[in-house]
């Protein structure tokens, strides 16, 4: 089903099938979140925010743009506030060391550990938008308004960083 | 462990991600009235676009005046930066040829199937961009007093020779210095028997250089012409250096080229990216993008390519200095 459909609904106030476009775009919006804060209950509150946002102003989403990258936008946007804003709560040094030992607690990778391996932010946005979110680099571009060529030798350092800090420890 | 493994890892823990239900509550949030509450779509940078080789003859002329002698035909060994900052700007220049990836950009459509050997004659060029960027050696440039029959309005003559392919390119110019650091140029230059005249303003300083130029493609229409714009920022042993080139024709930007070289760390990469807009009475109707980003390593060049739906990797070896590039790889 064409995503717009949906849209036009909401667009009348006609919240009936949101469940549905939530499941839908939910882990496009997520993972949008956390790979911009390394947080997930940060990433949830974003989630949260976006669909409120999304929602108000449906009214300006153009139809036959993608919804998805739409989505997109709107949590990198919200997810770069709350970024900026947690940056000048952090002022304790101790905090962050404690930060950095309770993602390892359990042993277990998951995404976002394995997202914090890569230091530079664009680059763990650029893999997370291609690799988990499925987006072509040409989106991607679009999205970070970066040149494509840019885009994909930084997707390439990224996957090189990734394959030597997770080796074979998988 | 493989690329692939490593994407299919995450995709897998991607997977096994439950984001919890919020819907009832982003519902319960949501206030109907309209809000001035603006989304913020990001805007496409207007990153400049495409050719020349004219540009080399700008940076040279800006670097070596005063050595210029009186006397007859003169030969000028530039320095090391010199020959480097033009060594990129001359490799730059061959996307204006007729078989530069440029000229088949523009013959893309839509409907285009994926042709390998365009894409493969593509990569073979940037690699071949990226071979003389490499390798100072591999360009030479010239300085002369201009004495030819036919231009002797203008003051120098620049020859500048690839060695690789023996292919010269010659530009004759004038030039005034309008304060220490800025540089006036205008003058001709000729590429493929074909005559260009030119305009730049070039501006240097000790590590850094930048240059805006203009390439007149129809001497009867000043709306038809190449901007090349380009800033170098060299010390030595790390450098970036970034060119954008614009056709514009009748006014409108027809294509884009973006290309950037840099080394950092003792590591060299270069990306370049190419669009094409097509106009119809003045509205654009589409753009095509083809991208390209090399990392150069001893033992092998790793290129990403994405060329409109077409997205992929390959590796080239390098043997003895030299790339060996193989169309099988793109199978």
């Amino acid at each position: 089903m064409n995503a717009d459909s949906y849209v036009k609904e909401f667009v009348k106030n006609d919240y009936s099938r949101f469940n549905e476009f939530y499941n839908l775009t939910k882990k496009q919006v997520y993972f949008t979140a956390l790979s911009v804060l390394k947080d997930e209950m940060l990433a949830e509150d974003v989630l949260q925010e976006t669909y409120v946002s999304f929602l108000e102003t449906v009214d300006g989403y153009k139809y036959g743009s993608n919804v998805y990258s739409y989505l997109t936008v709107i949590a990198r946007n919200k997810s770069i506030n709350v970024y900026n804003r947690q940056k000048r709560l952090v002022f304790n040094e101790d905090a962050l060391i404690t930060q950095k030992h309770e993602v390892d607690f359990d042993g277990e990778r998951n995404v976002k550990d394995i997202l914090s391996l890569l230091h530079n932010d664009v680059e763990r946005e650029i893999v997370t938008y291609h690799v988990i979110l499925g987006y072509k680099f040409i989106e991607i571009a679009k999205i970070l308004s970066m040149p494509l060529g840019t885009v994909l030798w930084r997707y390439n350092k990224a996957i090189k960083t990734l394959r030597e800090k997770v080796g074979v420890n998988l | 462990m493989k690329k692939n493994e490593i994407k299919s890892y995450l995709k897998r823990k991607a997977e096994q991600v439950d984001v919890k239900d919020y819907s009832s509550k982003i519902l319960n949030n949501v206030n109907h009235e309209p809000t001035f509450e603006e989304v913020t779509v990001p805007r496409r940078k207007w990153y400049v676009p495409i050719v020349s080789f004219a540009l080399a003859v700008c940076l040279i002329v800006a670097f070596i005046p005063s050595l210029i002698k009186n006397n007859a035909p003169t030969t000028i060994e530039l320095t090391s930066t010199e020959t480097v900052l033009t060594d990129e700007i001359i490799t730059a220049s061959s996307l204006l040829t007729t078989t530069s990836p440029v000229a088949s950009l523009t013959s893309l459509t839509e409907s285009s199937p994926f042709d390998k050997i365009e894409v493969g004659n593509d990569i073979k060029h940037f690699l071949g961009l990226g071979n003389l960027l490499l390798n100072d050696d591999k360009v030479t440039s010239t300085l002369y007093e201009n004495k030819d029959k036919g231009y002797e309005k203008y003051a120098y003559k620049l020859v500048v020779t690839n060695v690789e392919d023996n292919s010269s390119y010659v530009a004759y110019y004038n030039q005034a210095v309008e304060s220490g650091e800025e540089t006036e140029i205008k003058g001709v230059f000729i590429i493929e028997n074909k005559t260009f005249n030119f305009e730049a303003e070039v501006e240097t300083e000790e590590d850094e250089s930048e240059v805006e130029l203009k390439i007149f493609t129809n001497a009867n229409n000043s709306d038809n012409y190449i901007k090349v714009s380009n800033s170098v920022e060299d010390d030595g042993d790390e450098y970036e250096i970034e060119y954008s080139y614009e056709i514009v024709v009748n006014g409108e930007t027809e294509t884009e080229v973006s290309m950037e070289f840099s080394k950092e760390n003792g590591r060299e990469k270069s990306s370049i990216e190419l669009k094409h807009n097509i106009y119809i009475f003045g509205q654009l109707i589409r753009t095509t993008t083809s991208g390209y980003a090399f990392s150069y390593s001893s033992e092998e060049i790793a290129c990403m390519v994405s060329v409109r739906d077409f997205e992929f990797e390959i590796k080239i070896p390098v043997i003895n200095g030299n790339f060996n590039f193989d169309f099988g790889l793109l199978d």
